[in-house]
């Protein structure tokens, strides 16, 4: 007995939390460090690029500039306040600051995940296992982009939530415009957070019908938070989020995302769960101890089985949309574990400070010993995109019009700005018609021959095993004039 | 005064009088006609894959009265192979001998049915009557069964094995015990997922064992004492009634093989389930709003169960059934345990009557079916919609050189259509192997030259899908020839 209260002291000890987050710190940067998926990531490069038109013309766009096939076709940089921050970064400290921009990202998710559930729980050590299972479970299912921005502010919206329906006050609550007003420049996703709030206004409705109806009286919460206020802070939020220099148009490229079907059937990260890896069935188990949690309380409410419902149809759909469900999976967790007597607000500034400092040293060291630098970046890049291939066009001074495939579009725009590219990441400029015309040709189920964009390009750069670079070896209309173990070049003869 | 209350409230959710009962019946018909009926419309079962190397195997097993133990009807005729579903194969062969391609209809509403009713009595039946319908409706819709296959009487054997272990835990009535070794020789003999029962009645015994080892948690008839000498003689039972078959032991061996197998990497239905229709999400549902009800009413088999079938069947699209299953027994189980438990009890003529309106419901349906069903041409007629019918006739009157190549999604047909041709691939992915189907698989998708592949290599005649890329592959090789070419199908021969 002795000992358990020894042992309960010392896991109490402040030095001891601290040492504990300062190795989950370093732990998480060093995969993110050894793994360097912040310069991976396909459409990052088409991000940068967008930023530095925006700093450059001091303008957003509003057509699919950097591309050939999509320059007469409408398009807005949804995540224009992330792009201008990411092509900052670079212009301060070049291809490092691009990848410190996604270190930072990885580490602010994870914080902000854990201090979420600190607040919520009041316990440490049970908010640092929910925290490492829940990043363990969806962080590095995607990699760092403007999405972190949602997954960070959609965090912060569901604690402050769920911190208002617990002390019974919608103060909490007048942050969330503010929030929405900053989201809605940073990432389109932001529609998760408005649904957030809205359903929390729908379930406040509901509950209060099924009371006045004398409906499950016994089983449900007492409601503390007024209806009105509520739907005052959804109108808010809504109106926040039209402002912007594009304005409620932010919404008719929702619509357009919500209708797109194709991307949903080849885009990697928009593919379901396959459950052949154990983050899958993390998040899996995670949603049912969500669930099996939310029946143990002795009063329920409406919103969170309906926000946990919500969340799972939505997030097993697709591996990007993982973390919608593990978010308020783990806050119901930790809600129910919650320890009453905490003190939970109190993390002093300079504990925090820090802890800050105590991190950048950490990461400091190891991305000195990890090849986190210019050369090892460039030297990740190089293995991944045709960084020769297209050394090689820029010193032959090969002409265009350019055909590339979708992969490596965002790449090009980048490095390759002298040739326009055919198409790129951006699924919303193009469309479902164009992309799947585009893959087709490139996995070659439709003949190359009849493809008009093929047709009118000179110079042709694909991934060296794609099944189009087959047909365009046979075809007398085209040379090969460079290859390499990741590319080939094809000139029209 | 409770007790009287909670009495009265439990009366009150028995249907009072004939009408009522009248009503319940004919609600139930009307379901299982529904389930039975809506997936066969189009006469479904004819279209698919799979159902056809089981009936040439089948009628291979009357032909010579024995089981194969070689790669038959393919061109490995000596790789090992194990017909894990003998059984199932040998009563497609034998109805089909009697009723022409009709049975294949016929077998799958009969398969429907059986499984409606087999979940509807496992959601506790007559005795919650909408909760039981309502949940056989869900599963009905989440198990999407296209074509008489043994999982779906695998998936009919398993709801029957729950429903009694379930009952057995709330009783202790050991004979119940009694019929579980029986099941598993019927299953054993059907579907290599007998595996899943033994894990599940091995779960259960576990859980009784611990239990009655230390008296707490749950008191329930399973945990009584005594109780784990009816577990162990179950579970060795069971194990030993699997070996039941021709293959002995070796349908164990063949069920850790498939286990082990790559094919989970490469085949559609091995893959995990996409989360692209609609029963994908209530299948989802199902199962949360099980743990849901589990953290209301707790119980650590239920807990099990259900951490143990989620993984199975979220992973496999095959064997989504499983899970399908337990989440209906474990929120009847819960529903069951949180009410009064003197609905249990209720009469057993009330389920007698919901198992002869699904037997009623078969019959009509059979006995119809095998009327409208009679004209063997229309049946032909509607699988040369999508098997290549006229091509396999034109190989055939032809007397085109064998070895033959073929798609994979058509080999099963042929074993059955064109025995004279042992094809090159089919459905039977344990058979082949691993390097084989990749080997096909990479020229199918244009990663490799055909030629790569030496099944293609060795072929002289060619059976490929009408406009796919394959097809493209053989008219871009000069020393081919095509011979036929309808909108289904091409065929070409070697010309060197």
């Amino acid at each position: 007995m002795t000992m358990v209260k020894e042992l309960r002291g010392v896991l109490r000890l402040p030095l001891l939390q601290f040492l504990v987050l300062l190795l989950l710190i370093a732990i998480l940067a060093g995969i993110a460090c050894s793994q360097k998926q912040c310069v991976l990531d396909p459409d990052i490069w088409w991000h940068l690029r967008v930023g530095d038109w925006i700093l450059q013309h001091h303008a957003v766009p509003h057509n699919g500039i950097l591309s050939r096939t999509g320059s007469d076709r409408p398009w807005i940089a949804y995540s224009w306040g992330y792009e201008v921050l990411l092509a900052g970064a670079q212009a301060a400290t070049g291809l490092v600051g691009v990848a410190v921009f996604g270190l930072v990202l990885v580490l602010a998710v994870a914080f902000t995940l854990f201090e979420a559930l600190r607040r919520v729980s009041g316990r440490f050590w049970l908010s640092c296992g929910l925290a490492t299972t829940g990043c363990y479970a969806f962080l590095f299912n995607i990699m760092p982009r403007p999405v972190f921005f949602s997954i960070i502010l959609f965090t912060a919206v569901l604690a402050l939530i769920l911190k208002a329906e617990r002390s019974g006050r919608a103060q909490p609550l007048y942050w969330l415009p503010v929030i929405f007003l900053l989201w809605a420049n940073l990432h389109i996703q932001f529609v998760y957070g408005l649904f957030l709030v809205g359903l929390l206004v729908a379930a406040n409705l509901l509950q209060r019908l099924a009371t006045s109806a004398g409906i499950a009286q016994h089983r449900l919460a007492a409601l503390q938070l007024p209806f009105s206020r509520l739907f005052f802070v959804f109108a808010a939020c809504v109106v926040a989020t039209c402002i912007g220099p594009y304005g409620p148009t932010l919404y008719k490229v929702i619509y357009g995302y919500a209708a797109a079907s194709f991307t949903y059937r080849v885009i990697h990260e928009l593919q379901p769960l396959d459950f052949r890896s154990l983050r899958h069935f993390v998040q899996l188990f995670l949603t049912a101890a969500a669930f099996y949690t939310l029946g143990s309380s002795k009063k329920m409410d409406l919103f969170r089985p309906l926000l946990l419902t919500a969340a799972g149809l939505v997030a097993f759909r697709t591996m990007r949309d993982s973390w919608f469900i593990v978010i308020p999976a783990v806050l119901c967790i930790a809600e129910s574990l919650r320890c009453e007597s905490a003190d939970v607000e109190g993390r002093s500034f300079l504990r925090t400070a820090g802890l800050a400092v105590a991190s950048g040293f950490v990461v400091l060291l190891l991305a000195l010993n990890l090849d986190f630098n210019a050369r090892g970046l460039t030297r990740t890049i190089s293995g991944q995109y045709p960084v020769r291939a297209v050394e090689f066009i820029r010193s032959a001074r090969l002409d265009g019009p350019l055909y590339n495939t979708l992969d490596w579009g965002g790449f090009l725009i980048w490095y390759l700005p002298e040739h326009p590219v055919a198409i790129d990441g951006r699924n919303d400029l193009y469309g479902d018609r164009l992309d799947f015309q585009f893959y087709q040709i490139q996995m070659g189920v439709s003949p190359h021959e009849a493809d008009d964009i093929l047709r009118g390009s000179r110079l042709v750069l694909l991934q060296r095993e794609a099944p189009l670079a087959s047909e365009l070896n046979a075809d007398p209309h085209f040379q090969l004039v460079y290859r390499d173990e990741i590319a080939v070049v094809f000139a029209r003869r | 005064m409770s007790r009287v209350t909670k009495s009265a409230r439990g009366q009150q959710e028995q249907p009072h009088g004939a009408a009522a009962r009248t009503a319940h019946i004919a609600m139930l018909a009307a379901f299982f006609l529904v389930a039975g009926v809506l997936g066969e419309l189009h006469l479904q079962s004819l279209t698919q894959t799979d159902v056809w190397w089981h009936l040439r195997t089948g009628l291979w097993v009357l032909q010579n009265h024995s089981v194969p133990h070689a790669g038959v009807f393919s061109q490995y005729p000596s790789l090992p192979w194990v017909d894990s579903n003998w059984g199932f194969d040998l009563m497609l062969a034998d109805g089909f001998r009697w009723l022409g391609l009709a049975f294949f209809p016929l077998l799958a509403i009969a398969i429907r049915v059986l499984l409606a009713g087999a979940v509807f009595v496992l959601a506790s039946g007559m005795r919650r009557f909408w909760t039981a319908l309502l949940l056989a409706i869900c599963a009905q819709l989440t198990f999407a069964f296209q074509q008489p296959q043994p999982a779906g009487c695998a998936a009919c054997l398993f709801a029957i094995l729950l429903a009694v272990l379930f009952q057995y835990r709330r009783s202790g009535n050991a004979r119940l015990l009694l019929a579980v070794p029986l099941l598993f020789v019927l299953w054993a003999s059907l579907d290599v997922t007998f595996v899943y029962g033994i894990c599940v009645l091995l779960l259960f015994a576990a859980v009784g064992l611990v239990q009655e080892r230390f008296r707490g948690g749950e008191q329930d008839g399973a945990s009584r004492r005594g109780a784990s000498t009816s577990w162990l003689a179950a579970c060795c039972g069971s194990i030993v009634a699997c070996m039941a078959s021709p293959y002995h032991y070796h349908a164990w061996g063949a069920a850790l093989h498939s286990m082990a197998s790559g094919a989970y990497g490469y085949v559609g239905e091995l893959h995990a389930i996409r989360f692209r229709q609609v029963q994908d999400y209530l299948l989802l549902l199902l199962v949360m709003c099980a743990f849901y009800l589990l953290g209301r009413r707790r119980s650590f088999i239920s807990v099990a169960l259900l951490a143990a079938a989620l993984p199975v069947s979220l992973a496999i699209q095959r064997d989504r059934w499983v899970v399908v299953i337990v989440s209906v027994a474990v929120i009847a189980d819960a529903l069951a345990n949180g009410r009064a438990k003197g609905n249990l009890n209720a009469p057993p003529g009330r389920m007698r009557e919901a198992l002869w309106a699904a037997a009623g419901v078969l019959a009509v349906l059979v006995g119809s079916g095998a009327y409208l069903l009679r004209d063997q041409d229309a049946l032909l007629s509607r699988v040369a919609g999508q098997f290549p019918v006229r091509a396999a006739d034109c190989l055939r009157s032809n007397h085109l050189p064998a070895p033959l190549f073929n798609e994979y999604q058509w080999g099963s047909f042929l074993t059955w259509y064109l025995p004279e041709f042992p094809v090159s691939i089919d459905s039977r992915v344990d058979l082949y192997g691993d390097e084989t189907n990749l080997t096909y698989l990479a020229v199918m998708n244009g990663y490799i030259s055909p030629d790569s592949d030496p099944s293609f290599a060795r072929a002289r005649t060619f059976l490929v899908r009408h406009g796919s890329s394959l097809e493209q592959a053989v008219l871009n090789q000069p020393w081919l020839r095509v011979v036929y070419r309808d909108e289904i199908a091409t065929v070409a021969v070697r010309t060197e």
